[in-house]
Parts: C-alpha cells; structure tokens; sequence
C-alpha cells in the first residue's frame, strides 16, 4: 500500500535532445508526483519518452528544464558526484536487456552492487533466493536463459535495499510465460520490501496490475489514472 | 578480492593472447632496458676500473728534448700530483719478410711496471733485458704472436730481433688506434711494443725521441680543469718543442671507447622507449576498444552509483596488472642479458676489467617505466570509460549513427557499382573510422619498430659501401718511408697485376681556425684524382681543382666553420713521417661528406707549390693502387719486402677491420630487430585481433543470413589489407625518421653516419608486414567462424 509522502516529484520538466543537426524534445513540459510504495506503470509508444522520464528521475540524465525532487534530493542541481551517490543510495534500475556482467557469475552480478552500498540487511545470496535462482548462483550470463537473466538482473537492483526501483521495458525481452512470471516478481518484491516501482512500457496489457498508470506521448502526459484495484499478473495476457 | 577485481582477471583471462602479446612487448622493452642499461653502466664501471687499476694518467704532454729545468716547472704547476717521463718512438718492424708495419715503441722500467698506464699481461710475465719486448693484444693476436715468438724493430733499416717476453693490454691501446685522426688503424700495419727504456734509446740512435710526460691530478674528476690545467702546461714548453697533448677524455683510444661508449648508451634508451612507446599505443588501442565494447557495462556501473573514480581504477588496474608482469618478465630478461652483454663487450675490446655489477636503480627504473608506459596509456581510455555517460551508453546511442551517407560513397562515386565484397570492405573502412585509424597505425607503429633497427644496420653498410666503393676507390694504399724516386714508382707500374696508380702525400697537420686547434691528416691527390670521390653534404660530386680545399663534414660542426674561412696548417712530422716543418693559410673551399675522420684534402700540384715557394723540396710519400683481384695479395707480399715501404694498406683489410669493429653493433642491432620483430607482430596480433572481434555479435549477423566464413574472411582480409597498404607509406616514413633518431648519437667529427635505407629494405619490411598483417588475422577468424551463433544472439549481456 502506497503511503502519502511523495518519494518522487516533477515539476515542470523539459528534457530536450540534440540528434545531429535536430533539436528532439524528449519530455515536455512533465510534471508528476509519485508517493512512496507505489507499483507505477508508464505507458506510451516507442519515441514517447518513456526512458527518458525514467534516466531523468534516475538521475541519469539531467532535466533541460524544471525541477525533479526524489527522495528528497533536488536532483537537477547535483553534481556529478553527488548524482553517483544518489544513484547509490536511491535507485535500482532494471533494464530491458539485462545488462549483467558477462566475465561475472549470477551471485557475482549481485554481490558487484552489494559491495557497493554495504547495506547490512539485504544480502546477496538472500536476493538470488528471492528470485528462485538459488541453485543457479554459480552460472555466467550467458548459460542463462533470459528470463533468469533479467530476475538476476532484477536481484542486482533489489540488493541495494533502495527505495525506488526504475524498470526499463523489464519484459521486453522475454516469452510471454516469462514476461508474466518476471511481473508477478516485482509486484511481489514491491509489496514485500515496501519499494516504489516505476515501469516503463509499451505493451499496455500490463496496465491493469499497476496501481497507478501514467501515459506518456510525444513527451507529455496525456493520462494519469489510478488503479484502486489492481489485478494478480497471473491474470494478465497479451 | 573484490567482484571487480575478478572481472579484471576474468577479462584478462578471455583476452589472453592479447594480454599476453602486450606482455610480452612490455616484457622485451623492459629487458631490453634493464640489459642494455646495466651493460652500460658496467662498461663504464669497467673501463673507469680499468684506469684506476692500470693507472691511466690524467694528462700526456709530447716534447722533444725534456729538460729537468722543464720536469720541475711541470711539477711545480698547481694540482699537479704524480709526473713520469718516457720515450715513445714510432718506428718500422716486421714479423715476416713481406710485410713491413709501423711499430709504435714505448720505453717502459726493465724490470717493473710503469707508474702510469700499466700494462696487463696475457701471457708471460714483466722481466725485460735488451733483447726482449712485450706486445700489444691486437698485434699478437692479429699475428698469433706468443711467449718466445719473435718481431725485428729498426729505426735505421737495420733490424734487430726481439724475442716476446710477454703480450699485454694497455688502458692506452685498448682501441688499436695510432692517432686520433686514424681511427681505423689495421693491427696489420700498427702494433704497439714495449722495449726497457735504455734499449729504446740505443735503438732509435739519432731518431727524433719524443719524451712523453704524463701526469696525474688532484682535479681528475672535473673534465674542464683538467683540460685548463693541460693548457697551462702547454705554454710551459717552449713552442719549437712542444709536440703534442691531450688529457684522460681526449686520448685516443678512451675518446673512441668513450664515443663508443656514448652511442651504446644512447641506443640503449633509444629502442626501449621507442619500444615501451609502441608497447603504450598498443595497450592504448586494447583498452579504448574494451571499453567501447563495455560501454553498457560501464553505464550499468555507473547506474547503480559506482563513481567516476572507481571506473577509472578498475581500467587503470588493467594497466597496472601489465605492467607488473610484463616488467618482471623484462627484470629477468635484463638479469639474464646484461651480464652477457657486458662480458661480450668487454671481451671483445680486451677491456681487462669486467664488472658486471646488478644496479638495483636502473630495475627500478625500468619497472617504473613500464607503469609508466602503461598508465599513461590506459589513463585516456579509462577517463573515458569514467566520462561515458550511462544514459547514452545504455540507450546504446552512438554519436556516429547519424545515417548520413559514408564519405567514401560521396567522394568515391564508383564504390556502390563494386562487388558485394568489396564494397563491404571498403564502406567498413569508413564506416568506423576510428577503428580504421587505430589499424593504420598498428601497421605503421609495426614497422617502426623493425625499420629503426634494420635501417641501423643498411646505414652501416651504407657506411662501409659509400667508404669503400665511391670514396676511397683505391685497393691499396702503399706509403713510403722516404720520398719515393722515379725508379721506385716504374718498378710499382711494372709490377704485375698493377692497373693503375697515382702519387700523393698523406701527412699530419695542425689545424689553427677561430683560436682553435685541431690535429688531423693532410692528403694531396692530383687534380681530378681518380682513386678518390669528394661529395658534399647533399652527395653531390665536388670537382677537386688546384683551387679546392676541403675539410672533413665532421669539423665544420665541430670547430663551428663556413665555406670561406681561414685556416692555418702547420706541417710538423714527427718519427717516421718526412721531415717537414712548414705552416701556410688557405681559404675553405667545401666540406665533404665522408664517414670516417675529417681530413683535409687539396691537390697534389698545389702542395707542392706551397712547398716550392717556402723553399722547401718535393714531397711525396702514397701511391694508391688499383690492382687486379687474383694478384693483390701477391702485391701486397712483394710490396711489403721492399725497404723503402712503410706499409701496404689493403682496402679489403680495412673493410674487414670495420666489420670486425661491428661485431657487437650488428650483434646488438640484430637483437633489437628481433625484438622489434616479434613486437611487431604482438602488434600488428593485437590490431588484427581488436579490429575483428570487436564486431563479433555483426558477423554472426552474416552468417546467420547466410554469408559464409569464406566471404566474412574475404570481406576482412580485403579491409586489413587495404588499410595496411595505406599505413605502408607512412610507416617507411616513421621508420627512417626513427632511424635518424637511433643514429643522431653516433655522429662526431670522427664518424659520421648517413641514414640511408636501401630500397630492398623499404621492400622486404613492407612485404613482411603485409603477411604479418595477413597471419594476424588468422586466429581471429577462426574465432569467429567457430561462434556459437544461437548462443551470441541469445547474449543479452553487456
């Protein structure tokens, strides 16, 4: 159950891109709040901005305008370094294609990010168990199938123990069966360990397990709706 | 060990040909350092332990007549510490019937050795009486001479028989030289004797003696005072006495070992850096591929809160990992080579100390220069991993992929109208043109590293070729005791297989120009001489007319001089030279390039003017001789029985004396062109390899289209080979001007090197690349006709 304090918030913001001798505006004019332990699904079409409302809040990429507060950070005014312990403290980011380590095992991919943070409570080898891959820690990417490899991908993030979870198209690469099993994982975990999740995607079946959609085309938000009764993703297909 | 650690190690390990062949570079450059350094320090260690042990004087002062009254002002002269006084004579011997030399004669204690430039025995012992004489190495060696063997010396023609109480070395003779200016003195022609003092004097009879003084100083270890102290004991000696002079640095022999010396030195920093710098590039280009390749990773990192500086760490470990293996490799290739580096060395100039001492500084040294090389190598790469931006890197936007039309089909019109292949290959090239400049220049860096050692050893052949082919044309070089006389130069014509012959002089002469001086030879050819070529600085013919006056390349930077400048020549013989004294000045005409010695030429009608209009008679003392190859040692045979000749010297034997010479430096130069050889294709691997693999996931593309490996490796070779080609040119040109670098050290007025690479060499090293460059590439192929297509497009890592 979301709580009422928003953990994220947007005020105002313009991401604009230069593509060769193209001005492209990514995001226009955005402004959204979203509170903490909130299962969010962005919606929109390729080229709508999706990713790039996740990089901004993400901390990844800066606002051209406009103002992004998250977890109480002004994130627009970091520095550089501060940005990076930003990232630390706050996000998990989950991405479409995985991107694990290939020369580092399952437990290695996780236990990389772990080093990072030091936090006492979430472990490593506890991640891969809550992501059923236990008896799979020892593996390298590549002798894993993809789903395993995005819920390794997903134990990665999780292992930070950070508020707020970024999934960049987290089913995107994978079967339906997957797809479905990788969702039911992370409404579990949002639940489970109380993170606020926002998911980024196209397919719009997955709207209805989110407890709030928000969609997004041609960088605004043409839609934010709430979902006071969000359905198992068991139930979901496309 | 961290996670990120073991991805080091684990990427190491999946790179491990590349990583070993950059090893292995680091490795020989740091080997090759540490050997040649040490052997440096040791030949110096050696020859300073040598004039310490054998007492090598300070300062050498050549007078006629020493009085006491000129003994006591020399002792008297501040900071003056020990003085001795000797004969030394140059005098004519023979060991067999048919073959005369010059027998410089050194009166040394009959029972003791002297306080100065004591002598190191060989074989037998010190006991001399007034039969018996001692024999300089090169001389007994020369004529495998030995203990109870025997040498006839004369100073009148009457030849008395010594018999060989011992063979020695001398700190004075340790390179074979007669003077400065005869830098190549034929241990055929010149031998050096040691005769008890008294019986020197008794056999020189009326000879002009020279006394020689030699000294020691409290000033020895300050080069400069000790040459101000020379001067100032110079104008002790009345001027129609004086002789000669020269101090420790200017003797002969230890000024030739020290330029020596000097060169070795200076190659042995040249190669290792070029090679180190090469080594540094090559990493360079692995790392700035791998993390291009890593970029997702990178941004992952850089997700998840990893900083700039860890980023940078992680790549730099890279480096330092390297680093730290390639150099200890090099610290046992360094303690395994440099001590038999040195002990050649010094054994094959008969140095009579070797030390071979392990300096801790010059290991530290080239360990740290390996980190060097590999940090600053892997610095630009990993501060560009540190900068990569992970929403670019992840969105996987390249700021190349624009979509605009490649160049080379804008510029190049008929590209789209070539085979499938072909057009690939080319459009490759273009498409990523980073990738295209890093493998030109691992082509053009590979043949850096062979052309700067190979073109050493064309230039010294070029050397030896221009010396003996198109400048001193003659075969032999017969020089008389006295004049010649008329008879004597009809019974030379009438000799058989004499095809042709000319008359001139060859004499010592001072040089005075600008207050300075300079002792060197005077030689009077005729007048468009054919047994001689005088070139200038450009190699162009200089025509020699009665109003040339040339002087050796060498001294115009030496003394600082200019076409038009005045000198004064004093011709004062000593010994077995003609007795002459006559000075005279005379304008510069040109300089000539000649690779050895800088001399002064003028024609032979004019010197015999200069000679007439001081009163003085007819001089001539050299007939050079063109003979036929089946009857020249014949000649030489008949020649050397004769009384009158002083010496008969062969070209042949020159040359050969020169190739002996350079022994050492071929056997170095060969080692650094095996090195640079085997880091060329460490290179050229290395290239070959990142270029390939680098686009594995796009030719597992092709093949699951259909394409073959047989079309994927000719879409490759024709890429490598045409950016190879490319790179040809400008790799000749890096390489000659490497090699001009190599040589800058071994330039002085006494040799002069001229970087020539003969066009077999531009050749065979461009042909050799090409198949390097072709072998390359193999293994990477195999690579990647060997993936696991299901597998690599399944990979959805980064």
């Amino acid at each position: 159950m979301a709580s009422d304090s928003p953990i994220i918030s947007l005020k105002n913001v313009s991401k604009e891109y230069q593509v060769g001798d193209f001005e492209v505006t990514a995001l226009d004019d955005v402004s959204l709040e979203v509170t903490s332990g909130e299962f969010i699904i962005i919606l929109g079409p390729s080229g709508s901005g999706k990713t790039t409302l996740l990089n901004v809040i993400g901390g990844l990429d800066s606002p051209t305008d406009g103002t992004v507060v998250v977890n109480g950070n002004e994130i627009q005014n970091l520095k550089d370094k501060e940005l990076t312990e930003f990232r630390r403290h706050n996000i998990g980011f989950i991405f479409q294609f995985f991107n694990l380590l290939p020369t580092l095992s399952a437990e290695e991919n996780i236990a990389l990010v772990d080093e990072l943070t030091s936090d006492e409570e979430l472990k490593p080898q506890d991640m891969i168990d809550a992501v059923g891959l236990l008896e799979r820690k020892d593996h390298f990417p590549s002798q894993l199938s993809g789903g395993e490899q995005q819920r390794i991908a997903i134990a990665r993030a999780l292992v930070k123990n950070t508020p707020i979870m970024l999934c960049d198209e987290p089913t995107g690469e994978l079967d339906f069966e997957t797809g479905i099993k990788i969702l039911k994982l992370l409404r579990r975990l949002n639940k489970e360990y109380k993170k606020t999740f926002l998911i980024v995607t196209h397919n719009a079946a997955l709207a209805p397990i989110a407890d709030r959609v928000i969609k997004l085309r041609s960088g605004k938000i043409t839609d934010d709706e709430r979902n006071e009764n969000p359905i198992d993703p068991e139930n979901v297909s496309w | 060990m961290s996670i990120l650690q073991k991805k080091v190690v684990r990427e190491l390990l999946t790179h491990k040909a590349q990583v070993l062949a950059v090893i292995v570079m680091i490795a020989l450059g740091v080997g090759m350092y540490i050997a040649s350094y040490d052997s440096y320090l040791n030949l110096r260690a050696s020859y300073d332990q040598t004039h310490v042990t054998y007492n090598f004087a300070d300062v050498w002062l050549q007078v006629r007549n020493v009085d006491q009254d000129l003994l006591q002002k020399v002792k008297d002269e501040p900071d003056v510490e020990t003085v001795e006084t000797r004969l030394v004579l140059d005098l004519y011997g023979k060991v067999t019937d048919t073959s005369t030399f010059v027998a410089r004669i050194v009166g040394v204690p009959e029972n003791s050795q002297p306080n100065f430039n004591k002598l190191f025995f060989t074989q037998g012992e010190y006991n001399l009486d007034a039969d018996s004489v001692l024999v300089e190495n090169h001389f007994a060696n020369y004529y495998d001479l030995h203990v109870g063997d025997s040498v006839r010396l004369t100073a009148d023609g009457n030849y008395k028989t010594y018999k060989i109480a011992g063979t020695v070395i001398s700190p004075e003779y340790i390179w074979n030289v007669r003077n400065k200016q005869e830098v190549l003195s034929s241990p055929e022609n010149f031998g050096v004797f040691y005769l008890a003092q008294d019986e020197l004097q008794r056999l020189a009879g009326a000879a002009n003696l020279v006394d020689e003084i030699m000294l020691s100083t409290s000033l020895a270890d300050h080069k400069d005072q000790v040459e101000a102290l020379r001067q100032r004991l110079v104008s002790l000696i009345p001027t129609e006495n004086y002789v000669d002079s020269y101090t420790k640095a200017t003797q002969p022999a230890n000024e030739l070992l020290s330029l020596d010396l000097d060169g070795f030195s200076e190659l042995a920093f040249f190669f290792p850096m070029l090679f180190l710098t090469i080594t540094g590039f090559t990493i360079s280009i692995m790392m700035t591929r791998m993390i291009s390749q890593q970029s997702r990773q990178i941004g992952v990192l850089k997700a998840n809160g990893f900083s700039k500086g860890s980023i940078m760490r992680h790549y730099l470990t890279y480096g330092i990992f390297i680093a730290i293996v390639g150099s200890a490799g090099g610290v046992v290739l360094g303690l395994l080579l440099a001590n038999t580096i040195t002990t050649l060395y010094t054994g094959m100039l008969s140095i009579p100390v070797t030390i071979t001492n392990i300096h801790p500084s010059t290991y530290v040294v080239g360990v740290l220069l390996a980190i060097f090389a590999c940090l600053f190598s892997t610095f630009l790469p990993a501060r560009s991993a540190a900068n990569i931006n992970p929403a670019d890197s992840l969105r996987n936007a390249s700021k190349s992929s624009r979509g605009s039309r490649l160049a080379i089909d804008r510029f190049v019109p008929f590209v789209k109208h070539l085979p499938s292949t072909l057009k690939i290959a080319i459009r490759n090239i273009d498409r990523n043109k980073k990738r295209s400049f890093f493998t030109i220049l691992g082509v053009m860096f590979s043949m850096v590293l062979v052309l700067a050692s190979w073109g050493m050893i064309d230039a010294v052949q070029n050397f030896t070729d221009r010396m003996f082919n198109d400048i001193y044309k003659e075969d032999l070089t017969v020089t008389f005791k006295q004049n010649i006389t008329e008879a004597e130069v009809s019974d030379l014509k009438a000799l058989e297989g004499v095809n042709s012959l000319e008359r001139g002089l060859i004499m010592p002469v001072n040089l005075e120009v600008k207050d300075q001086a300079y002792s060197t030879i005077l030689i009077a050819l005729p007048q468009d001489t054919y047994m001689h070529g005088f070139f200038d600085a450009n190699n162009n013919v200089l025509p020699f007319t009665n109003d040339s006056l040339y002087l050796g390349q060498g001294l115009k930077t030496e003394l600082g001089l200019s076409v038009g400048d005045t000198l004064k020549m004093s011709l004062a013989s000593e010994g077995i030279d003609l007795p002459v004294a006559v000075s005279f000045d005379s304008k510069i005409s040109n300089f000539v390039n000649e690779p050895i010695g800088s001399m002064v030429y003028v024609t032979y009608d004019r010197f015999q003017n200069i000679l007439k209009e001081n009163n003085l008679p007819e001089l001539e003392n050299t007939i050079y001789l063109k003979v036929d190859k089946d009857k020249r040692a014949d000649i030489r045979a008949r020649l050397g029985s004769w009384d009158d000749v002083l010496q008969v010297q062969d070209s042949k034997v020159l040359q050969d004396l020169i190739n002996s010479y350079m022994t050492f430096f071929f056997a170095f130069v060969g080692v650094m062109v095996g090195f640079g050889a085997i880091m060329a294709f460490g290179l050229l691997f290395n290239t070959m390899t990142v270029s390939i693999l680098e686009r594995s996931r796009e030719f597992a593309t092709l093949r699951t289209l259909g394409f073959s490996n047989g079309v994927i490796n000719m879409i490759l070779t024709i890429e490598n080979m045409l950016l190879t080609i490319v790179a040809i040119p400008f790799g000749l040109w890096l390489g000659h001007l490497a090699t001009v670098g190599a040589f800058t050290a071994y330039n002085s007025d006494l040799f002069q090197f001229e970087v020539v690479i003969f066009p077999r060499t531009y050749i065979i090293v461009s042909v050799v690349i090409i198949v390097t460059a072709f072998v390359s590439q193999l293994p990477a192929m195999r690579s990647i006709a060997r993936i696991d297509l299901a597998r690599m497009i399944k990979d959805r890592t980064s």
